[in-house]
């Protein structure tokens, strides 16, 4: 519960999954799961904004179209993440267990990153994070992030309505660019109404991509233990180069 | 000397002076030392004589403050981490959305309690004193920072009310009863801003001493802060 607890050696394994929209990160930890839980592991996962103090309250200013400054939702979601530390991820690397984590602080710094924030300040949020055994970075294009993100919107429903599926994960574009965002490029929360058409978002979300997969790129070079794996490859692939992985992390 | 630590010196000089076209001015201490009413007083003295003023207090943005008041109120336990990065998160809002854009706009912004708050409050929770100032370290200093200082007892003694779980560190296991666990954590906090006020060259006004015999003093220096930053004469 307390300071410097992130270098304490704990009995569990903690792996984190990261990539852009689209990459394929959901599908993987399904089948992942799956796999680690029919071979006798337990198995916990812990998901970006999910924390039992803080995540509800987070969805819900999403749903009421709230938009907090970019300081304050970045600082948020790491309040959101330190409470899943306590809560979730350090109890059960305590009791023993594997720890898959879909996204991690990371997600927070590329998005920071995105918004050209400064950098040297987000990357400091996050000291009390236990350090992971394995980062599965799952890396795509971005003309494959934009045509799996626009395929998943034609699949579950009208951009910008507020159906849970939307703000539970990145369902649509549009939902996607403002919960990953917080805010809307271009214009100012202060302002009223969206001016933005849906092929301007998607120009934005295009840019937005662009830096967020430079900075993933640049925080995994300096980072030990990254397993980056071909998300273009089918689903298939993707999935047994991520077991061999853990596998080897696991050993 | 490394040439790193001469950076972070350079860095911290460069902030020591904002850039900004308003002044900012705000007032620290524990409940019960005359902060809040003095700033009101400031207010009132500073709109009186013409100036655009903007006051925004701790734990008051639209959007985080629920969120932390219901935490304090379930007596949810977070960790210290967490409960920091919450206050953080409003003070956040504020400062992008009041604290910025009214010091670009050349107002005087007031406010009742800043960072220092936060890392007295914090590092009495435990935390690291630099995470604390990273955390923070998008907000200038302030031109002024007004020190209410109490000593323990009578900041104890001049609290009424039982004291709520967060303000008495309940969270920290200090002592199995809250009164006792309050006067611990407020003498943890009183002494963290003594370092502070030493460290960071805040103003101390004795919090003890009749308002009608501090606040004139209080007057003078922002008199002159004014004087300087603006070239109007107040006093």
């Amino acid at each position: 519960m307390s300071t410097n607890t992130k270098n304490k050696i704990r009995p569990g394994k903690l792996i984190v999954i990261e990539g852009i929209d689209g990459a394929g990160k959901t599908t993987v930890i399904r089948k992942l799961k799956k796999r680690l839980r029919s071979k006798g592991h337990k198995v916990v996962l812990s998901e970006w904004r999910e924390s039992l103090t803080i995540g509800g309250y987070l969805k819900q200013l999403g749903e009421e179209g709230i938009k907090l400054s970019p300081h304050a939702f970045s600082t948020l979601h790491a309040a959101d993440f330190a409470d899943r530390v306590m809560r979730e991820i350090t109890p059960a690397l305590d009791r023993g267990d594997i720890v898959i984590c879909d996204r991690y602080f990371y997600t927070e710094i590329v998005r920071d990153a995105g918004l050209h924030m400064d950098s040297k300040w987000s990357e400091g949020l996050f000291p009390f994070a236990p350090k992971p055994d394995l980062i599965v970075y799952i890396d795509i294009s971005l003309n494959t992030s934009l045509a799996r993100v626009r395929k998943r919107i034609k699949k579950n429903g009208k951009p910008g309505s507020l159906n849970k599926t939307l703000q539970n994960t990145t369902g649509s574009l549009i939902g996607s660019l403002d919960s990953t965002t917080g805010i809307m490029i271009n214009s100012k929360y202060t302002e009223d109404g969206d001016p933005m058409t849906d092929i301007e978002r998607e120009k934005i979300k295009f840019g937005f991509q662009l830096i967020t997969r430079k900075k993933y790129d640049e925080l995994f070079r300096k980072e030990k233990n990254v397993a980056r794996i071909d998300g273009e490859k089918g689903r298939n692939t993707v999935f047994s180069h991520s077991l061999a992985a853990i596998k080897n992390a696991l050993k | 000397m490394t040439s790193k630590t001469k950076t972070k010196k350079t860095r911290k000089a460069a902030k020591a002076k904002p850039n900004h076209k308003g002044l900012l001015i705000v007032v620290e201490g524990v409940d019960g030392s005359g902060k809040s009413t003095q700033l009101e007083m400031l207010q009132n003295w500073l709109n009186a004589n013409g100036f655009a003023t903007v006051k925004t207090e701790w734990t008051s943005s639209e959007t985080v403050r629920p969120l932390i008041k219901k935490i304090k109120k379930t007596e949810t336990i977070v960790s210290p981490e967490t409960f920091s990065l919450l206050g953080l998160a409003d003070f956040a809002e504020r400062y992008d959305k009041i604290i910025e854009p009214s010091l670009r706009a050349g107002k005087i912004v007031l406010c009742d309690r800043y960072i220092y708050t936060a890392y007295a409050r914090d590092t009495s929770r435990g935390l690291d004193l630099p995470w604390i100032e990273h955390l923070y370290s998008f907000a200038p200093k302030p031109d002024l920072a007004f020190y209410f200082h109490v000593k323990p007892e009578v900041a104890i003694s001049r609290k009424i009310n039982m004291p709520k779980f967060y303000e008495a560190g309940a969270d920290l296991n200090l002592h199995s009863n809250i009164k006792k666990s309050f006067c611990i954590f407020q003498k943890r906090i009183i002494n963290a801003y003594l370092g502070l006020a030493k460290k960071e060259g805040l103003t101390v006004v004795d919090g003890e001493t009749e308002i009608c015999v501090t606040f004139p003093k209080v007057q003078h220096i922002v008199a002159k802060a004014i004087q300087d930053k603006f070239k109007i004469k107040l006093l």
